[in-house]
């Protein structure tokens, strides 16, 4: 039924195709870009062809040219692809579950253990994003996986304060007082009844912070705090290009290659899931049918 | 509503203790030679120096519980440390540096207000009609391009093409006289203050280094806001009230105008808080594409740089910062929607 | 109705302030260079050791002596009015006595005149204060033959060590200020020194580029609240912290700029011209110094004119280079190298991450690898020197000779150097642990510090080679935040690393102590084993080296201390990188010395429109 709805909608039609284009190039990487024989137990390391940094414009071994530092445009956004899925999943799944877990047991149990862990919660969310984020990686050192770390710690206070929410509410309904009345356990109630009613808008949610977060990684790059250079992320493959983007005096778009194809990477992928995620809110919100 | 007020102040310096003690942990897995780091910034700089004097000098290898009694004690006195890689007190580089911020985000949230409100209502009028579908792929894009592509690329076209909006805060002949002349600093916001000293010309300075990055941070708003009118306004128009003003033959104008924007502007001041917020701690790109010296850059460097005493003065005032706002929000939103009570 | 209105009022803004923008006109008066090397760490002449603040200090302070015209062979007077030498007399035959007269009519920014009370006053409060981390053991090392206060102050039977100069006998402190003190005396209008060895450098340690060497003004120091000259009272200012210290951000100095104000929080320090400079007044009028980090701002700026010099980075010079009206001069050495060091006694515990297994068996390297010297002679050999010069620094610089750059005197260029030859790499890999290396193989991490690019290319040439020789050798290279690089330099944990190294002084004894000395920067992040070997090999002869005053003499020391360093593969120079300025063709008159710190000075330069 929501499938339906969402493959009429011409928008988010062309969110879940692009969707599918990314998912397609994420497994098939190997086979599109293959890793050099040299580096064959690093393919996301993103080959160079030559020392030097200038960037060389795309030719028919680099369809895409080669960004500072002579790494290969395409290769960086084949497998860059597979490194903004596992960034966003990763950090979505973690942030979501331990929110949801949190929030939901939290608004469960109630009263002064619920007062606590919300304090808790507003300490997280007393640290403008970013900010903490950077100083996190700043201090755990350089690296995607530091990333994701920062990115999970100040992400799942939404997500538990959204939860938190919706429990409340459903804590007072009769299907939860019946079932409490029966004698099943609190686990019981809280895994088969309310879990499941409360956590649809912390998905929809989730689905569209996905995009965000590839932004977000990509932003910490550009503040040399991301994945290690040569690592294959878009977010590096577009802070390559911040030196180069001025192009030259007479020929402003010399270096146009540099930018494009990983910025038109992200954008497509951020488009792709906020598309279906406004979508997917249209049509779940029974309150808006227009 | 007093009562309501007073709770929340009191949980400040619970939430303020929460925030410093986890940067305290966070730092805490550094090592003191670690920490040198901030006195030799960059290995151009290691010299014939030894890092054991550096360590004891300042007190470096001195375990993290010390460290905080220490800090909090200084607080109680008002002191919040000195600042290497500021080059001045915590205190005093906020104090410095948090009005520029405050200018830059003050005269951004004008546009990002008016432009996307207006872009949320075009959208819900037109929902689901091309001019919804267009606008929304506008903001869209505005919201996936990273904020220092967006920036690099109005820094290209203002400045280096049009030669029209420079970088940094002020031009070196404006520098010259809000710095050393007898230009009194009231506010530290040059905008502000130029006017008070009345000098028009340096106002207009001013003026026109903010324009690019007011220009880039409101675009990247804008698809925030556009999102959440969009939808409560959507929410609203369907409301009984709505129909009924309808059927009674009201003008589309006048139903938007008058009842459905208005209270769709209910969702629109909850988020208002943390956008406040996001603009503050979002500025960090925008001000060092544009050299625009405020607190969001200022943090970062001192990130980078782990400069311990200025992470911890900023991570509080930036706690404390939100704190406030959330509960200006809190009351703001009681005001405006009169079936909120706040208790 | 309110939108267009809205809409018609942002117009005319933009409109008029785009206007009053076009009307930037060509300033003959105003310089600004715009640097990305970050703030300055302190103003104070005693304490500043990083170049921000050196470029800082150079604009405001006169030395005793500058180099002429840019020649590093050829000092002349400033605030001296001759340069002391054994041909003028004013240089004792065994070189430990010398007398600089002092130049008389020479004003400070507050008007008082200079006297040899100054320059005296100066030297001794700087070694007094000896702040950590700061360059006063060029004038300890002369004149004391020590490195700090505190070495003085056990000279004279003090603690060995203390952790405040509070808990040490003042009758010892006294001692110490009276050792110090006897050092320098004033003598008539000249300044006498007193050195424990003859040490050919001095000169250039009292020489314009060094900001140690800059005189301060007594009388305006004591009343702004620094050592007021009382023996008994110094160590109230022994090691303050930066900032509470006199000129941390204050100056009076004789120079041909006054520092009108560090505005920290816009990260720039402007300057004012000083009408009254014994030189006579500069032509320009108004400096800038400012530090933006974004590079693209930077160039944008030069490109409007709104900067007249800029800071860039050696592999971000294509910005640049065909920009009209823009001027890159390229080519210029510097007294630098950069260097791929070797541990020779690395800590296997704790340090998985770099030396795997801890063990000679194909997962790791044990302890001791590279004190094998086929070790690193392979190593050096597997370097491709060439490729890293042509393509990655774009021919900028030379391939070295030895620990010290060409561009300093007493390097013999005859000396065979290694060259890229995997040939010899690989009999040399053969040799090394007996031919056990070649046979289990290798893993070791090879670090730099991130953000280097340049720096991680020269590992990944590395890295590259040394994998085609064996397919069993394997290089990782790791980046690391420069934080956790300096921890790990600390207890010589890093295998191998890069590093560049720039001279505080022209001499070839400022390169061979920290590279090879027992005693050095290096040899104390490069573990025991070079320790050790320093004491058996160079020590002797770089104290030799120093304390020799017949240049004969001394360029048989360093071309044998070249020797030995290049046979025992201590370490891997692999560029003596040369530096460039980029600026705006109006700019004239600029003339480039080595040894200084500051990228412009603003008294020679001046602007002139094409």
């Amino acid at each position: 039924m929501v499938m339906r709805k969402l493959l009429r909608n011409p928008l988010s039609l062309i969110g879940l195709v692009l969707l599918f284009g990314f998912v397609i190039i994420a497994i098939f990487a190997p086979w599109i870009a293959p890793t050099p024989e040299a580096y064959k137990d690093e393919p996301y390391r993103v080959p160079r062809y030559g020392w030097g940094s200038a960037p060389a414009p795309p030719s028919e071994e680099h369809p895409m040219g080669l960004t500072q530092g002579k790494y290969d445009i395409f290769y960086g956004i084949i497998w860059g692809t597979r490194t903004a899925f596992q960034v966003g999943l990763i950090v979505i799944g973690c942030s979501c579950a331990i929110g949801v877990l949190i929030g939901s047991v939290s608004a469960y149990i109630g009263g002064k253990f619920d007062e606590i862990v919300m304090r808790f919660v507003d300490v997280f969310m007393s640290f403008p994003f970013l900010i903490a984020a950077i100083v996190i990686t700043a201090v755990l050192g350089r690296g995607l996986d530091k990333v994701i770390i920062a990115l999970i710690l100040f992400r799942w206070t939404g997500y538990a304060r959204l939860i938190r929410g919706n429990v409340l509410q459903v804590k007072q309904d009769e299907y939860v007082m019946a079932a409490r009345a029966a004698g099943v356990s609190h686990l019981a109630i809280l895994l088969k009844h309310i879990i499941p009613n409360t956590i649809f808008p912390v998905l929809i949610q989730a689905s569209m912070n996905m995009g965000s977060i590839v932004v977000t990684a990509a932003t910490l790059s550009f503040l040399g705090l991301g994945a290690p250079e040569g690592y294959a992320d878009w977010g590096q493959m577009i802070s390559f290009a911040r030196n180069w983007v001025l192009g030259s005096p007479g020929d402003p778009l010399k270096y146009w290659y540099t930018v494009v194809w990983p910025g038109l990477a992200i954008i497509l992928f951020v488009l792709s899931w906020n598309l279906i995620g406004d979508a997917f809110r249209d049509i779940m919100d029974p309150r808006i049918q227009g | 509503m007093l009562t309501y007020i007073t709770r929340r102040l009191l949980f400040l310096p619970v939430v303020l203790i929460g925030v410093t003690l986890m940067v305290f942990v966070v730092m805490s897995f550094l090592s003191p030679y670690q920490l040198v780091s901030a006195y030799i910034k960059s290995p151009e700089e290691l010299k014939n120096q030894s890092l054991d004097d550096l360590v004891r000098k300042y007190g470096l290898d001195l375990p993290p519980h010390i460290r905080y009694v220490n800090w909090m004690r200084n607080l109680l006195k008002g002191d919040l440390g000195y600042s290497v890689s500021a080059n001045m007190r915590v205190t005093e580089a906020i104090a410095q540096r948090f009005p520029a911020t405050i200018e830059l985000a003050m005269f951004s949230i004008i546009p990002v207000i008016f432009g996307g409100i207006w872009l949320g209502t075009i959208s819900a009028k037109h929902y689901n009609k091309p001019l919804d579908h267009i606008s929304r792929t506008f903001a869209i894009i505005g919201w996936s391009l990273p904020d220092f592509v967006f920036g690099l690329l109005m820094l290209m076209f203002f400045y280096g093409v049009l030669g029209w909006f420079p970088p940094g805060r002020l031009s070196n002949w404006a520098d010259t006289v809000v710095l050393t002349g007898d230009f009194v600093r009231y506010t530290k916001m040059n905008t502000i203050d130029s006017l008070l000293n009345g000098r028009m010309d340096i106002f207009w300075d001013a003026v026109r280094h903010l324009v690019a990055p007011i220009i880039t941070l409101s675009y990247l708003w804008w698809a925030f806001l556009l999102r959440i009118t969009r939808s409560s306004m959507l929410e609203v128009l369907n409301k009984d009230y709505v129909r009924t003003a309808r059927a009674k033959g009201l003008g589309e104008r006048t139903v938007i105008n008058r009842h459905v924007r208005r209270n769709a502007m209910i969702p629109v001041a909850t988020v208002s808080g943390s956008m406040v917020l996001g603009l503050l701690g979002g500025v960090v790109i925008v001000e060092t594409v544009f050299d625009y010296k405020g607190i969001g850059l200022l943090t970062a460097t001192g990130a980078q740089q782990l400069d311990y005493t200025l992470i911890l003065g900023t991570t509080l005032f930036y706690g404390l910062l939100l704190v406030l706002t959330n509960l200006a929000v809190d009351m703001f939103y009681a005001v405006i929607d009169p079936r909120v009570r706040l208790e | 109705m309110k939108a267009k209105y809205l809409m018609l009022f942002v117009v005319l803004l933009v409109v008029s302030v785009s206007a009053s923008a076009l009307a930037a006109p060509f300033d003959p008066e105003t310089f600004v260079y715009i640097s990305g090397a970050g703030s300055p760490q302190t103003l104070d002449p005693a304490a500043a050791y990083d170049t921000a603040s050196g470029e800082v200090i150079h604009q405001i302070y006169d030395n005793l002596f500058e180099y002429v015209d840019g020649d590093l062979d050829h000092i002349g007077p400033v605030l001296a009015t001759e340069v002391p030498s054994v041909a003028n007399g004013l240089m004792s035959e065994d070189g430990r006595t010398v007398r600089v007269p002092i130049r008389k009519g020479v004003k400070f920014h507050n008007g008082a005149d200079l006297t040899p009370e100054d320059v005296k006053y100066t030297l001794i409060r700087n070694m007094l204060a000896d702040p950590a981390g700061g360059p006063q053991w060029m004038f300890f090392e002369p004149l004391l033959d020590v490195q700090t206060m505190a070495d003085v102050v056990a000279m004279v039977g003090g603690p060995e060590s203390f952790v405040d100069i509070d808990e040490v006998d003042a009758a010892v402190l006294l001692k110490a200020y009276e050792k110090v003190a006897s050092t320098i005396e004033v003598d008539g209008d000249d300044i006498v020194f007193h050195l424990a060895n003859a040490y050919p450098p001095f000169i250039n340690i009292l020489t314009k580029g060094g900001s140690w060497g800059a005189v301060l003004n007594k009388d305006w120091m004591i009343a702004n609240g620094a050592w007021d000259g009382n023996p008994e009272t110094w160590s109230k200012w022994y090691d303050l912290a930066l900032e509470d210290m006199t000129c941390y951000e204050k100056a009076n100095g004789t120079g041909p700029f006054r520092l009108e104000t560090w505005d920290k929080s816009g990260s720039q320090t402007i300057y004012s011209r000083f009408d009254e400079y014994w030189q006579g007044p500069a032509k320009i009028k108004t400096a800038f110094i400012k530090d933006i980090k974004e590079l693209s701002t930077r160039v944008l700026m030069l490109r409007a004119g709104d900067a007249d010099g800029i800071y860039v980075g050696q592999d971000e010079l294509e910005q640049v280079r065909d920009l009209p009206g823009v001027v890159v001069l390229e080519g210029l050495p510097q007294m630098t190298n950069t260097v791929l060091f070797y541990s020779f006694t690395i800590p296997t515990e704790g340090n998985e991450d770099l030396v795997g297994s801890g063990k000679l068996d194909g997962k790791g390297i044990p302890s001791d690898f590279f004190a094998d010297v086929d070790i690193r002679k392979a190593f050096n050999y597997a370097f491709d020197y060439e490729a890293y010069l042509n393509e990655v620094a774009q021919g900028a610089g030379v391939i070295p000779k030895g620990a010290v750059p060409q561009v300093l005197p007493f390097v013999n260029p005859d000396q065979e150097y290694y060259n890229h030859d995997l040939k010899k790499a690989e009999e040399h890999f053969k040799k090394a642990f007996g031919g056990e290396v070649w046979e289990k193989g290798f893993e070791v991490g090879i670090v730099y510090n991130t953000g280097n690019d340049q720096r991680k290319t020269a590992l990944e040439i590395l890295e590259y080679n040394i994998k085609s020789i064996n397919p069993k050798f394997k290089v990782n290279v790791v980046g690391l935040e420069w934080a956790t690089v300096l921890d790990k330099l600390r207890s010589a944990s890093l295998p191998v690393f890069v590093l560049g190294w720039l001279a505080d002084f022209p001499d070839p004894h400022n390169f061979t102590v920290p590279f090879m000395h027992s005693s050095g920067t290096f040899a104390g992040y490069c573990g025991q084993g070079l320790i050790d070997l320093a004491k058996e090999e160079f020590d002797e002869l770089i104290d030799a080296g120093i304390k020799a005053t017949d240049p004969a003499e001394r360029e048989a020391i360093y071309y044998d201390l070249q020797e030995r360093y290049v046979d025992l593969a201590i370490s891997l120079p692999f560029i003596e990188a040369t530096t460039h300025r980029v600026m705006r063709d109006w700019v004239q008159n600029f003339i480039y010395t080595p040894a200084y710190s500051a990228n412009f000075d603003f008294y020679t330069v001046y602007k002139e429109e094409k």
